[in-house]
This record gives C-alpha cells, structure tokens and sequence, in this order.
C-alpha cells in the first residue's frame, strides 16, 4: 500500500535523512517524525513545496518518557500533514515557529501552558489559558500532575480551609 | 412599621442579576426564557437588572471557573444586604459534568452562601421561577438572613412533567 501513494514517496525522497519515519495512513495523510535539529526545514518544506499554508492545530503530548509536539498543515490540494517532534521529558524545549507559522502564536501559548514546553523566541508568551493565581510551575496536562491540596490554584481562598462558605 | 414596608417592597419586586461563572450557556438560554412573555415574571414584579447594585437576587449559573470565581466574590459584595443567592444547573449546584477539572471551583456554594438550588441540566424556565419563588418565601419569613449564611438551603428538584403542565 506504502509504495503505491505516490506522495509518500516523495516527501521521503525529498526529506531523506531529515525525516526519521513518515508514514501514510491514508491517501493525503503523511505523518512525518522528525528531530529537533531539523523540524524547521520539514516544516518550510511543507510550506514551499507541499503548499502547506494552513497550521491547523499544534498540539503537546505527554508519552510519560518524552514530550511530543505535534503540528498539523493543512493544504487544499495535498492533503493532512503532520509533523511530530520528540523533545526530552526533563526539559522539554524547542524553538519556535512563529517566525515562518505566524498562526502558532496562540497554540504555543497553550502548550507552553498545559505542559509546561518552552519555545525560545516568541514574541509574546504570557499566560492564556490557566487563571492568573494559578501556581508558575504546575501544568495540569502532565500525566504526573497531581493536584496538590495544600497549595492555593486561585480563586477564592475560604477562611475554612477549602470547606463550604458558611 | 418601615421594616414591613420595606419588606413588602423588596417581596413585590426581587431583582434578579444574571451571573455567568463559566457555564455552557444553557442555563442562561432558560433563564432568557423565563422572563419572555410566555412565562411572565412580571406578574412576581421580577425583573433582570444589569448591575449588581440594583439586584435582591443573585442566579449564578456554571460550575464557578477559578478565573471567575473572584469576580463572582466581588459581585456579590456588590449587592445590598439582604441579598440572595440562587445556584443554578448541575454545574452551579455541584459542579456537574465539570466536577474534578483543575478549572473549576465545583459549585457556587464553595465561594458563596447558597439559598436555593434549582437543579437541572439545564432547568426548565418553571424551575427556575420556582426558585426565585422560594427566595421570595424566605424574604417573608424573614429568616433569610439567616438562611443566607448557607445554613438550610432550599433545593429545587425536577418534577414529572405532569405536574408542571398539569
């Protein structure tokens, strides 16, 4: 089935050592693992060669052993590209893309939130989605995220210590 | 001799402040609904206000988001004593479907005194009358200052339908 999607054919021939596996689910659905080091020129690929204008969505993944980020391009006339990229769970970190994908700058923000990724260079990475009282290193997307009782998550600090208002 | 003049003023004509603490929008369609025409809230001297300051009743809808719930908090405050409050839905009541989520305070009552609980996913437009109704008994009764401090609240459960069109 592989070999008869001619597309697939093409995006590892053209990406060769940049790529560490793509693979086609399906017609107009390439999957694409990368690297760190070359994530950048996979995606300016999509952009200049596979007419990859659109950045659906920019996922963050937990696997427990390593983080993943995921981006999805969408294009008209190819099809779903994804692109993965596995960072390590420690300090999970990678650049951003907001340069060449100006539509990442929200979805960088709520990665960067939820997980806790870091992506050096962007322009504005202020707080989206979590509440402004919410504690700085806590991500609650992380699979070893627990709740800690003891700390304050915002909202409003009860005189009863977290029992009902009375 | 004032006392009961001014009772007999805030029992004819409870304003009631719509609050939404993060809620699907549901509820606040059915409470809409409640003072068209149809149902004719009038009658009770019910009246939706813009502004806390004005307000008798406070209908808070939505399971209280953490962001939300110091602004609810405030809101509150706002109000002139004797003040009311009516916790609305599933989500308003207990946290609903939202229960658990790190976002949410699971329920109006963790942040304020609660006097009626009308439940319902979302409740119908009767229930939620029946509600503010109930309110309006405590106002007679007098003992709402001291319901008001979340000690025996009332609570509004789903009739048959039967009885409602009945």
């Amino acid at each position: 089935m592989t070999d008869e999607n001619p597309m697939l054919a093409a995006v590892k021939k053209d990406l060769g050592a940049k790529a560490v596996d793509v693979t086609a689910p399906r017609l107009k659905r390439i999957i694409i693992a990368t690297t760190p080091d070359a994530y950048r020129d996979v995606i300016k690929y999509l952009q200049d060669k596979m007419d990859c204008y659109h950045l659906s969505v920019l996922q963050g993944v937990d696997n427990r052993t390593t983080f993943e980020v995921v981006y999805h391009f969408w294009s008209d006339r190819n099809g779903m590209f994804t692109v993965k990229v596995a960072l390590p769970h420690d300090k999970p970190a990678i650049g951003t893309i907001t340069d060449i994908v100006p539509a990442a700058i929200l979805y960088e923000r709520e990665v960067h939130d939820l997980f806790g990724i870091e992506f050096p260079g962007h322009p504005d990475m202020r707080r989206l989605l979590l509440n402004d009282e919410w504690p700085k290193d806590e991500h609650p997307l992380r699979k070893d995220w627990k709740m800690d009782e003891k700390k304050f998550y915002g909202g409003v600090k009860s005189s009863t210590g977290g029992e009902k208002v009375a | 001799m004032f006392e009961n003049l001014a009772k007999w003023a805030r029992k004819k004509s409870p304003w009631i402040l719509l609050f939404n603490s993060g809620s699907c929008n549901a509820c606040d369609i059915e409470v809409i609904a409640a003072v068209t025409p149809r149902f004719d809230v009038e009658r009770f001297g019910i009246q939706v206000k813009g502004s806390p300051r004005h307000a008798d009743v406070l209908v808070v809808t939505g399971p209280v988001t953490r962001q939300q719930a110091s602004r609810l908090r405030r809101i509150y405050d706002q109000m002139p004593d004797p003040k009311y409050v009516v916790a609305m839905g599933s989500c308003g009541s207990t946290g609903g479907v939202f229960k658990g989520l790190y976002n949410v305070m699971e329920g109006v009552d963790k942040v304020l005194p609660v006097d009626a609980y009308v439940a319902g996913c979302p409740p119908r437009p009767d229930e939620i009358i029946d509600g503010v109704i109930a309110v309006l008994g405590m106002i007679e009764s007098g003992d709402g200052r001291k319901r008001a401090r979340g000690k025996d609240p009332i609570r509004i459960e789903r009739k048959p339908l039967e009885e409602v069109t009945a």
